[in-house]
């Protein structure tokens, strides 16, 4: 509690030296908006953000899941086949440095300013931090662990399921952690193309109408739902793999 | 003269380390175990002693030689002799229970629950069941990892510095019970140590190899009756044979 109580005044302490100086300076409202127009833009504007909020959500979890399903099947399949990862991972290596957002106009012109188009993109962005992360969680899996399942007589296939999964899953939740910041930020950007809903088009109608107090709202709920799901990420992850969390406590291996 | 159970035959292995550095770790080593035998192999560190359980496990292939189970080739086959690894490994996502019982879940089979709640006891390990690895000593971890090797249920038993990290009182519990199961269920038992009193203290033969790259250097019938009381150890005959051991030893 007292973790946060001190940086948490501090924080006010900037909200209102902001105010003052707004205040004082006589700041327009279109350029600069004193906090206290932002809160007020939240309350007047609430419904609207919601509104938009539904699509822009489902757009990030519906990429998300299908990139991070397809990344994981990449990795998996990548492992059990030499030679697909020798045909693949060059690829995986070289498309790392592909700014994939810029696909976006492209998207569009195949897809139209629909929803499915928005998906894709997100599920391209995503695939790469989950398929990567996998890939080497599942390389850097103990080689006495996966000795121990073999003496027992288990096959490539108990081994995958008893060691390397297992293994690999914390790997996985870093990678789709990752990969759920850079799906809402896709999901914004897409709709700045083109789209007839969601917090990305709130946000380019709210600047060229200059309500610069709902810009910085939207912005703030942007960067709140980006903080929601990769807490959401990382709760899953402590669920579904507690040993890690203990293993690992405060971060010291113990 | 019973035949031997496991027959080790002029077995080399060497690692390839780099594509032009081979460490050759196994030189022409054959020794052989037979029905219901306790053999010790003691030698240097990194003399080779846990590559060569590897190679009976089946989880290394040897270069060239033999292992025999009963006469039959095992050919890198794994999964017909209990072993118990070096390092005490356990899955850190499973509790200790779940470890301990990992080669009925390996082979899907069902567990017998009577028969393990006694040995978990008798090992001291009841209060630590539901612990995860990451949580408890290595000695908790070595007893649990010796009980996983037993669970699994062959008729041999390799085990690889099986007792190193138990406390004395443990150990002397362990040791006895140790004793007792090789006697009712006609173990026969492979053991890699580099402590001499408890190679002359459990076993029937000792094998001694060299430094790297192993050989068998020499093989000594430990004549001492069972059971094995404390007086055994105060004879001329057992300071001559740990000398002896020793001297081989450091080459
Ligand atoms: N998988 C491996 N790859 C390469 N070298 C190995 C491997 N395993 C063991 N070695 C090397 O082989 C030698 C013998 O190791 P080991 O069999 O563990 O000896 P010991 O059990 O007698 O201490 C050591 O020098 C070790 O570094
Ligand atoms: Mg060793």
């Amino acid at each position: 509690m007292y973790k946060h109580f001190i940086p948490g005044l501090f924080f006010c302490f900037l909200l209102i030296i902001w105010e003052l100086l707004v205040k004082l300076f006589r700041i327009e409202a279109w350029l600069l908006p004193p906090p206290s127009a932002i809160l007020f833009s939240f309350w007047e504007s609430g419904s609207l953000l919601w509104l938009h909020t539904d699509r822009t959500l489902i757009e990030t979890v519906a990429g998300l899941g299908a990139g991070a399903v397809s990344g994981f099947i990449l990795a998996v399949a990548m492992d059990f086949s030499p030679f697909f990862k020798k045909l693949l991972y060059p690829f995986l290596l070289l498309t790392q440095t592909v700014p994939f957002i810029t696909l976006a106009p492209l998207l569009v012109i195949w897809f139209g300013f629909g929803i499915t188009a928005k998906i894709i993109l997100i599920a391209v962005v995503c695939f790469f931090p989950v398929a990567l992360n996998m890939k080497e969680g599942l390389e850097s899996t103990d080689k006495n662990l996966q000795k121990l399942v073999r003496s027992l007589g288990g096959d490539s296939r108990k081994i995958f399921s008893l060691v390397k999964l297992p293994s690999s899953l914390p790997y996985f939740f870093s990678g789709l952690r990752i990969a759920a910041a850079y799906a809402v930020l896709s999901a914004v950007i897409s709709e700045w193309i083109g789209s007839d809903r969601g917090l990305g088009i709130l946000l380019i109608r709210s600047s060229k109408s200059f309500q610069t107090d709902r810009v910085f709202a939207v912005i703030i709920f942007i960067a709140f739902i980006t903080l929601s799901l990769v807490r959401s990420i990382d709760l899953l992850g402590k669920k579904i793999i507690p040993w890690h969390y203990k293993y690992y406590k405060d971060g010291v291996k113990i | 003269m019973t035949s031997p159970v496991l027959e080790v035959k002029s077995v080399n292995k060497t690692y390839e380390i780099t594509e032009n550095k081979r460490l050759k770790v196994l030189d022409d080593v054959s020794l052989e175990l037979k029905l219901n035998e306790i053999v010790a192999v003691v030698g240097p560190s990194a003399c080779g002693k846990s590559t060569l359980l590897d190679c009976i496990s089946g989880l290394s292939v040897v270069d060239q030689g033999q292992i025999l189970l009963h006469k039959n080739p095992l050919n890198g086959r794994t999964g017909k002799v209990s072993y118990m690894m070096q390092d005490d490994v356990m899955l850190p996502w499973k509790n200790l229970k779940e470890n301990i019982m990992l080669p009925y879940e390996v082979n899907g089979s069902t567990i017998p629950p009577e028969k393990t709640d006694f040995l978990i006891k008798l090992f001291g390990l009841r209060k630590f069941m539901g612990f995860y690895p990451g949580e408890v000593s290595g000695g908790t971890k070595q007893r649990a990892s010796l009980l996983r090797a037993y669970v699994s249920g062959h008729e041999v038993l390799l085990l690889d510095e099986p007792f190193g990290k138990l406390d004395a009182i443990t150990r002397h519990g362990i040791l006895h019970w140790f004793l007792t199961i090789w006697q009712k269920k006609k173990l026969s038992v492979l053991l890699v140590t580099h402590d001499i009193d408890e190679a002359l203290y459990l076993s029937d033969r000792i094998y001694v190899m060299s430094a790297s790259p192993g050989k068998i250097i020499s093989e000594i019938k430990v004549p001492f009756k069972r059971p094995r009381t404390d007086d055994y150890i105060a004879t001329p005959q057992y300071s001559g044979l740990k000398l002896r051991l020793l001297n081989l030893i450091a080459g």
